[in-house]
C-alpha cells in the first residue's frame, strides 16, 4: 500500500545526505524527474521497472559520495 | 559455555513449543490422509444434515475489501437459505450450509497453507479471490481430488477441464471482456484511435488480449499507443501524460485498482483529454469510481457486466436486489451497501452452488463436480437479461457471456452500439 | 521457599555439562525428529514442513543481521530466487541434485555481486540498497515471463514420495525439510560458533576495533552476506518442495519485512531464535485465522508488539526470564508477578496503536 512512499522517503533522505534537509528536498525531484524520464525514454526500463531507478542512482552516487550528494562527512572516533 | 548451554535449552524449548503447537492444532483427528475414503462413502465435510464450504480469500492487507465480499455474498446467500430450513439436496435430504472462510492477505504461500487446514474438514472449496492464491493449491487440489469451484479469478487455466478437472471458474475470463468491447467498438464502422493502459500482470494482458483479438482485421481500430502500470503503483500520471499525447479518442483502461482508476480519470481531465473510456467491471462502480472521477466529463464510459448493480438507482426497486441487501445486512455481517461488485457476484455463486446441491445424487465430491457441469443457462439472480450461468462448455467460466454497458450519469444502461 | 527452586535448577544445569549429556540431547533429538513425521497428522506435518521452510530463511538473515549486524532487507529476494531456480530446473526436467546446486550458487552469487558493492557503504545505505531487491525483483519476475511464468507463477510439483518407500507425501516432504534445514542449521552453527563467527561478532561490535585487529569489516561483510544469500537461496528450495509454487507475490517487499519480524520475535543472533521465528512466521497467522480470519492483520501486530514488550530479546530468552522470575518471585512475592509469559490473547490493549506497525510489515 504505502510502503512505496516509505521507499521512495528513505531514498530522497539517503541520496540528499543525512545532514542536510534542504539537500533532500532537491534529492526527492531528482529522483521523481529522473524516474519518469527514465520510465519513457530508456527502452529498457519502461514503465514496470522505473522503479530500479532511484536505487540505482543511490548505487552510483554512494560509490562516489558516501555520505549523500550534500551531506556532511561525520568523522567516527574509537 | 553458559551461552552454549542456554541456546541448547532453548533449542529443547523450542522443539517442544513447536511440538505443542502443531499436535495441539491438530489433535483430535487421525492420521488417516485425504483421499483414502472408500468408493461411493461421502467426502468429507458433508453429513445428513450440513454441508461445509471453505474459502480462502484475502481479508486483511490491501485487497480486503473485495475480498471481504466474496465471503460475505455467499455467507448471506446460505445464511437466508439456512434460516428459511436449509438447502434441498438432489439425495433428498435437507441440509444446512456452513461456511469457513481463512484470510490469505493474498499471500500464494499462507493461500496454500489455508488450502491444506481446510481440506479434510470442508466438502468443496469455493469463492476465493486471486489468481497466484488459487494457483498455489491448484495442482494440490486436483491430486487430493478437492473441488475448487467457482472462483474469482478471470484466469483460463480454471475453465480448463483438460488441465483442471476440479476447477471451475466464476467470473467471465479477462479476454470475454477486452473482447466484448473490441467487438463493439469494431463493428461501429468509423475510424478509432486507441490508446491501452493495462495492469503488467495477467490480469491487464487477458484484457488487451481479448480486446485484440476482437479488433483484428478491423480496419477502422488503430492503436496508438500501449503502456503498462504495475498494482503496486501510487500513480500513473506519467502514463497518462504519455497517452494523451498520442491523440487517440479511445481509451481502452484495463485496471483494477480503485484509487488509480480514479486519479486516471482526474488527471485526463486536467490534461484536457477526454476519450471514450473503456473499465473492467471490477473497477467501474458508478458511486466508488465515476462519480469521484468526474467521469461526466467525458464523451462515454463503458463498461461490461452481467449482473444488475445494486447500487445502481434503476434497480433500487428490483426484488432481487432488495433481497440480496436486506440479506447480506442480516446474514453476511456487511451493513453498508457494498462498493465492490464482488459482494454481489459472490451471492450468484451462492445461487449456482444451490444449483448444484439440487442435482447431486450423492453426498460426494465426484457426484457434486458432475452436478455442477451440468448447469445450463441457469438465470441466476441479479442477472442481467441475455446473461446466463453455463457450466458445460469447456474453457469457459461459469459466467462467460457478458453485455457491454454505458454510463449515464447514475447508473448503466445496456447498449447496441458504440457512439 | 528459595532453595527447593534453585536446588533442581543448578543441579540440571550441572547434568547438561556431562559429555554423555551433550550428545545424548542431539542424538536424542534426531531419534524424534525422524519418528515424528511418521505419526503426526498430515495438517501437523505441512505446518512443521512450513516452519523449517521460514526458519531456514531466518536463519539466513541471521548470518547477516543478527550475527554480523548488517541491515539487510532482502532476504526473501534470495528465497525467491532459489524457488524461481527450481521450478525451472524441475520444469525442464533437470537433475534434482543438479537443481539443488543451482539453487545454491545463484542466490549465492547474486548475493555476493550485490554484497561486494554494498558492504562499502554503511549503515542505512545497505538497508537502501538491499532494500531494492524484493521491489525490483517483483516486476523483474513479471518482466522475464519466459522463465518466471510472470504473474501467474509456475508450480511445480516434484517432491510426490517416491514410489515403494510407503510414505505419504505429506511425510516425504517433511523428511526432506529436516534433513536438508538440519544440515543447513549445524553447518551455520558451526560457522557462527567458530573463528568465523568471532570475526562477525567484531565487526558487529565495532568495524574500526575490528580493522585494527586486523579484521577486515569489508571481507567479513561481504561473506556474511553471500552466506545469508546462499541460505536464503537453500530456503527457497525447500520452499518449492512444501508449497510448489511461485509467483511475483514470494518475494514481495511486506514478506521480507515479515522475516524480519520473525528474526527479532524468535531472538536475534541465536540459532534457535531461528527456529522460533520460523515458527512465529507460520504458526501465528493460523492462530490468528482461529480467533478471527477477518483481524488477523490486527491480531498479528498486537501480538508482535506483546512479545517485544515483554521479552525484547526475542522468544528465545523466554527461559531465562522464566528462570530469573522463579528467582525473584519468592523474595518480592506481591510486586510484580514475574513478566514472563507472553499470552497470545492479551493483545487488546496495544491493538489500538497497532495498524501502522502492521501497514509497515504487510503492504
Amino acid at each position: 500500500m504505502l510502503d512505496s512512499v516509505l521507499v521512495y522517503g528513505l531514498a530522497a533522505v539517503i541520496l540528499g545526505g543525512l545532514t542536510s534537509p534542504v539537500g533532500v528536498v532537491i534529492a526527492a525531484w531528482i529522483i521523481g524527474v529522473l524516474e519518469n524520464l527514465a520510465a519513457v525514454y530508456v527502452g529498457f526500463i519502461g514503465f514496470d521497472l522505473k522503479v530500479a531507478v532511484p536505487f540505482i542512482l543511490i548505487f552510483v552516487v554512494l560509490i562516489v559520495r558516501p555520505q549523500g550528494l550534500f551531506g556532511r562527512k561525520t568523522v567516527v572516533r574509537v | 559455555m553458559s551461552t552454549h548451554s542456554r541456546s541448547q535449552r532453548a533449542l529443547g524449548i523450542a522443539v517442544a513449543l513447536a511440538l505443542a503447537v502443531t499436535v495441539s492444532a491438530c489433535g483430535g483427528r487421525d492420521a488417516g490422509r485425504s483421499g483414502d475414503a472408500a468408493e461411493g462413502a461421502p467426502s468429507p465435510g458433508i453429513t445428513d444434515t450440513t454441508v461445509t464450504l471453505g474459502i480462502t480469500t484475502p481479508l486483511s492487507g490491501p485487497t480486503a475489501g473485495p475480498g471481504t465480499c466474496t465471503v460475505a455474498g455467499v455467507t448471506a446467500y446460505f445464511g437466508a437459505k439456512n434460516a428459511a430450513g436449509g438447502v434441498g439436496f438432489g439425495d433428498g435430504k435437507t441440509r444446512t450450509v456452513e461456511i469457513q472462510a481463512l484470510d490469505d492477505t493474498y499471500d500464494p504461500q499462507q493461500a496454500a497453507a489455508n488450502y491444506d487446514q481446510l481440506k479434510g474438514e470442508v466438502f468443496a472449496m469455493t469463492a476465493g479471490l486471486g489468481t497466484p492464491t488459487n494457483r498455489a493449491w491448484r495442482e494440490a487440489a486436483i491430486a487430493d481430488e478437492v473441488p475448487q469451484v467457482l472462483i474469482m479469478t478471470g484466469d483460463p487455466l480454471f475453465s480448463d477441464t483438460q488441465q483442471s478437472p476440479w476447477q471451475l471458474g466464476f467470473v467471465p475470463i479477462y479476454q470475454n471482456e477486452g473482447a466484448a468491447f473490441g467487438e463493439l467498438l469494431a463493428s461501429s464502422g468509423a475510424a478509432h484511435r486507441v490508446a491501452i493502459l493495462s495492469q503488467n500482470d495477467d490480469f491487464g494482458a487477458g484484457y488487451v488480449e481479448g480486446f485484440k483479438s476482437a479488433i483484428e482485421g478491423a480496419g477502422n481500430i488503430e492503436v496508438v499507443g500501449e503502456l503498462t502500470y504495475e498494482a503496486t503503483d501510487t500513480s500513473v500520471d506519467a502514463q497518462i501524460t504519455d497517452l494523451a499525447n498520442s491523440g487517440a479518442d479511445v481509451f481502452f483502461n484495463a485496471m483494477s485498482v480503485t484509487p488509480l482508476v480514479i486519479a486516471a480519470l482526474q488527471k485526463a481531465q486536467q490534461l484536457g483529454w477526454t476519450p471514450s473510456w473503456f473499465l473492467p467491471s471490477n473497477t467501474s462502480s458508478p458511486t466508488a469510481i465515476l462519480e469521484p472521477g468526474g467521469a461526466a466529463a467525458f464523451p462515454g464510459i463503458y463498461s461490461v457486466s452481467f449482473a444488475k448493480a445494486p447500487q445502481s438507482p434503476a434497480f433500487a426497486q428490483d426484488p432481487d436486489v432488495v433481497e440480496y441487501l436486506a440479506a447480506l445486512k442480516q446474514y453476511g455481517n456487511y451493513p453498508d451497501p457494498p462498493a465492490f461488485p464482488h459482494c454481489h457476484w459472490s451471492w450468484m455463486i451462492g445461487a449456482t452452488l444451490e444449483q448444484a446441491f439440487q442435482n447431486m445424487k450423492e453426498p460426494t465430491r465426484d457426484s457434486f463436480m458432475e452436478a455442477l457441469r451440468a448447469i445450463k443457462d441457469f438465470q441466476a439472480p441479479l442477472m442481467l437479461p441475455d446473461t446466463a450461468v453455463t457450466t458445460s462448455e469447456s474453457g469457459q467460466p461459469a459466467v462467460s457471456t457478458v453485455v457491454v454497458q454505458k454510463y449515464n450519469g447514475r447508473g448503466y444502461d445496456t447498449v447496441e452500439a458504440f457512439e | 521457599m528459595t532453595r527447593p527452586t534453585a536446588t533442581p535448577a543448578s543441579s540440571f544445569s550441572a547434568l547438561r555439562q556431562r559429555p554423555w549429556v551433550r550428545w545424548a540431547v542431539p542424538l536424542l533429538l534426531v531419534v524424534v525428529l525422524a519418528v515424528l513425521p511418521l505419526v503426526l497428522t498430515e495438517a501437523a506435518n505441512d505446518t512443521l514442513a512450513r516452519i523449517g521452510v521460514f526458519a531456514v530463511a531466518v536463519l539466513g538473515l541471521n548470518v547477516v543481521m543478527g550475527y554480523t549486524g548488517q541491515i539487510s532487507l532482502g532476504q526473501i529476494f534470495f528465497l525467491g530466487l532459489g524457488a524461481y531456480v527450481t521450478a525451472y530446473g524441475v520444469t525442464n526436467d533437470w537433475n534434482i541434485v543438479l537443481v539443488f546446486v543451482l539453487t545454491c550458487l545463484i542466490p549465492a552469487v547474486a548475493g555476493l555481486l550485490v554484497a561486494l558493492a554494498a558492504a562499502r557503504l554503511g549503515g542505512l545505505a545497505i538497508a537502501m540498497v538491499t532494500i531494492a531487491l524484493p521491489i525490483v525483483g517483483v516486476p523483474l519476475a513479471k518482466r522475464l515471463s519466459e522463465f518466471t511464468g510472470g504473474s501467474q507463477g509456475v508450480s511445480a510439483r516434484f517432491t510426490d514420495a517416491p514410489e515403494g518407500s510407503g510414505l505419504y507425501d505429506d511425510q516425504w516432504q517433511l523428511y526432506l525439510v529436516l534433513v536438508i534445514g538440519g544440515i543447513v542449521f549445524v553447518l551455520t552453527r558451526f560457522l557462527v560458533r567458530g573463528k568465523y563467527g568471532r570475526a562477525f561478532a567484531i565487526v558487529k561490535g565495532n568495524e574500526n576495533v575490528a580493522s585494527s585487529m586486523g579484521i577486515s569489516p569489508y571481507r567479513y561483510k561481504v561473506l556474511a552476506f553471500t552466506i545469508a544469500s546462499l541460505i536464503g537461496g537453500v530456503s527457497g528450495f525447500l520452499y518449492m518442495v512444501v508449497v510448489q509454487y511461485t509467483s511475483p507475490e514470494t518475494m514481495s517487499f511486506g514478506h521480507s519485512i515479515e522475516l524480519l519480524v520473525a528474526m527479532v520475535i524468535g531472538g536475534a543472533g541465536s540459532i534457535a531464535g531461528s527456529l522460533l521465528g520460523g515458527a512465529f512466521y507460520v504458526v501465528v497467522p493460523n492462530l490468528t485465522n482461529a480467533v478471527d480470519p477477518s483481524l488477523t492483520a490486527l491480531l498479528q501486530g498486537a501480538l508482535l508488539l506483546v512479545v517485544l514488550f515483554v521479552l525484547p530479546g526475542g522468544l528465545v530468552s523466554l527461559p531465562r526470564a522464566v528462570m530469573r522470575g522463579l528467582r525473584r518471585s519468592p523474595a518480592g512475592r506481591g510486586h510484580a508477578a514475574p513478566p514472563t509469559t507472553p499470552s497470545p490473547t492479551t493483545g487488546s490493549g496495544p491493538a489500538a496503536e497497532e495498524p501502522d506497525t502492521e501497514r509497515l510489515g504487510r503492504a
